[in-house]
């Protein structure tokens, strides 16, 4: 019997799901299992879909441009069901093409506008060149490591945090230093990684925010986690 | 003139690098590369109705190996880049390793090249192949290709510059192109399986995602049975079925002998000379590090390259959940022919995989990254910094059975560093 259960739900887990992502999915069950908690997985076609359960942390991934109109649409359509879970406390992290499509839009290199869910207040521009590479990030969930791999260029709006300052890559858009976002409890980034594998911390800061909104309380025993900071250590001193 | 001379050079220059045991197969056409830009299009110019392309995220170097086995038991000559180096300098050696000391190419049936998806709109700039075979798009190196769209408008400006386009008809991407292609009035060629071996296809492994035929296939594979070093494929075509012999496992190798037979019916139309060419894979040594096999005193190495999440599954089904080694090694880079990123080895799902009683280790610049994604999954894995000592250790092992997973810059440190124990063929 496990007394506390997370629902992690999977954002469009067909069409966003490259580089990885499925891998911050992983790290979750394994650190809520390895402290004896339940984990339970849901798979999000579309945003509808969260008012039948009630999700804990919902993950989004990056994803081929091909693949991202029926979930543009659908984001569109259904965006106030994300806004609502999410300004009642629900913990999410996207990453790269989910990070963009939660923003206010996104403007093509044709110069054309495509709408996103507004959620995070962020904005992103059709970049001329790929921004491909290792990244470090400072943050204060500790040093982050990951791989970026994306050619929109995000700007910050007033209403939002950037997760870190970047030490080694690019970022959010390679000009301001800026990496990611923090909105409540949603969190953006362009890094794969997967992001929450090699950053234990991050991946420990989801889940007591879950768990504090589910159960008031929370009280994280201590992981092993030596794997995870060698490979962290490993991919920090790699050339971009 | 200059041309002529170039080639006499080089072709020392490779001579000698043989003599004092350098063997690096881009090497001898970097001095080429810088000096003659053009030369594949002024050597080539001749015989490009005679150059076949293979491109493809999965399988190339395997499937080049086998057309041309296939090709050269039928009576044809045939000029190859058979160590998988698959861009410009690649096929220039190739080209000056069978050219004569005077500069010329010898009388030639196919030149069968492999080559990078990136790459083959540049090389078809200025010739027009005979055909181009296109395996699949799969998730390959996305660092360096951006998306897999991306390697898929490669392939489809490549397949404009070719008299044939040949695909696979389980690849939506592909398929895309072929279908354009054919509305365009070009001459395209499917292959592709039965409904049958679809739903048992289906049923076993999903690395494809969902696998179905896109279009209708113009030749078929009925069936594909493993035995212990071998496959037995069936392949539907002209309203017969033949049987023949692959020396590669898995079934997505029994999908490039399907590609390969597609190939040999565009180039040849005499039945026998096709099925002898067939007949002939059976033969055929496999490709260094594509699942090849190493028998040294006591041990049985297999080396399966991998550079990718369909490809790892693939490797992980046929060498180790299938052949149960005591000890499987994972030896894991991220050099630039590696791929940079290593976020892939999260698409590949373990469990079940590798039986519980399995010695893994892992190795490499990313081996502790490797090692996280394995203890994942349940696997306890122990990492060792160099390849080299991960090697001696396995050799110097009590057991006999031993899988060495590399991805394609580890492959050669792997190779050497198993050739201080017994011999390893040469790559070239």
């Amino acid at each position: 019997m496990v007394d506390k259960v997370i629902n992690v739900g999977h954002l469009y887990p067909k069409q966003m799901n490259v580089y990885g992502d499925m891998g911050n999915i992983i790290t979750l069950k394994y650190r809520l299992e390895s402290r004896g908690m339940g984990f339970r997985y849901f798979a999000v076609d579309s945003l509808k879909e969260m008012k039948r359960v009630n999700l804990d942390i919902v993950i989004g991934g990056g994803g081929q441009d091909s693949n991202q109109d029926t979930v543009q649409s659908d984001i569109i359509k259904n965006s106030e069901i994300l806004i609502q879970e999410c300004n009642d406390g629900l913990v999410g992290l996207m990453i790269c093409g989910m990070y963009q499509l939660l923003g206010n839009k996104f403007v093509t290199s044709e110069g054309s506008v495509i709408k996103g869910a507004g959620l995070l207040d962020i904005d992103t521009v059709a970049g001329r060149e790929r921004l491909i590479g290792n990244v470090v990030v400072d943050s204060s969930f500790g040093e982050l490591v990951g791989f970026e791999n994306h050619s929109g260029k995000t700007y910050l709006g007033d209403h939002v945090e950037s997760l870190g300052r970047v030490v080694k890559g690019a970022g959010n858009n390679g000009e301001d230093g800026t990496e990611g976002v923090v909105y409540k409890n949603f969190f953006g980034s362009y890094m794969h990684g997967p992001l929450l594998a090699k950053n234990p911390r991050l991946a420990d800061e989801l889940i007591k925010r879950s768990i504090l909104r589910k159960y008031n309380n929370v009280k994280l025993s201590g992981l092993d986690d030596a794997l995870e900071y060698a490979a962290h250590k490993i991919a920090k001193g790699r050339p971009r | 003139m200059y041309i002529r001379l170039l080639v006499f050079i080089n072709k020392l220059l490779i001579r000698l690098l043989r003599t004092i045991g350098r063997s690096g197969s881009a090497l001898p056409g970097l001095l080429i590369e810088r000096l003659c830009p053009n030369f594949l299009d002024t050597i080539l110019a001749d015989v490009q109705d005679k150059v076949i392309l293979i491109t493809g995220t999965n399988g190339k170097t395997t499937t080049t190996k086998m057309l041309v086995e296939g090709l050269r038991s039928s009576g044809s000559r045939v000029v190859t880049n058979s160590t998988g180096s698959n861009m410009t300098r690649g096929l220039i050696s190739a080209l000056i390793e069978d050219m004569t000391y005077s500069g010329r190419l010898k009388p030639t049936d196919w030149f069968v090249f492999e080559m990078d998806e990136a790459y083959s709109p540049i090389f078809t700039k200025n010739l027009k192949p005979k055909l181009l075979l296109a395996l699949n798009v799969l998730r390959d190196q996305l660092d360096r290709y951006g998306e897999l769209d991306q390697t898929a408008r490669l392939i489809e400006e490549t397949s404009m510059s070719v008299d044939v386009f040949i695909y696979n008809c389980l690849d939506p991407l592909l398929v895309k192109i072929g279908d354009k292609l054919t509305n365009g009035g070009r001459p395209c060629f499917g292959f592709g399986v039965s409904e049958k071996l679809l739903s048992a296809v289906l049923n076993e492994e999903s690395i494809h995602g969902n696998v179905v035929n896109y279009s209708t296939p113009d030749v078929i594979l009925e069936s594909a049975e493993e035995g212990d070093q071998a496959q037995a494929i069936s392949i539907y075509s002209n309203s017969k079925s033949q049987g023949y012999i692959l020396p590669v496992k898995g079934f997505h190798n029994a999908l490039n002998g399907l590609a390969v037979y597609a190939t040999l019916k565009i180039l040849t139309s005499n039945e026998d000379k096709l099925d002898m060419a067939m007949k002939g894979i059976a033969d055929m040594p496999i490709p260094f590090g594509r699942g090849e096999m190493l028998n040294f005193v006591n041990k049985n190495i297999t080396v399966a390259l991998v550079k990718n999440p369909s490809g790892l599954t693939s490797n992980l089904m046929t060498f180790v959940q299938y052949s149960q080694p005591e000890i499987v090694l994972f030896a894991v880079n991220d050099n630039f022919a590696d791929g940079r990123d290593v976020s892939w080895l999260w698409d590949v799902d373990f469990r079940g995989k590798i039986a519980k009683n399995t010695t893994i280790y892992t190795t490499g610049v990313r081996g502790y990254d490797m090692a996280l994604r394995l203890k994942h999954d349940g696997f306890q894995a122990e990492n060792i910094d160099s390849i080299d000592t991960a090697i001696s250790k396995i050799m110097g092992s009590n057991s006999n059975n031993v899988v060495v997973i590399p991805t394609y810059t580890a492959l050669f440190t792997v190779r050497s560093s198993l050739s201080k124990f017994g011999k390893v063929p040469r790559i070239w």
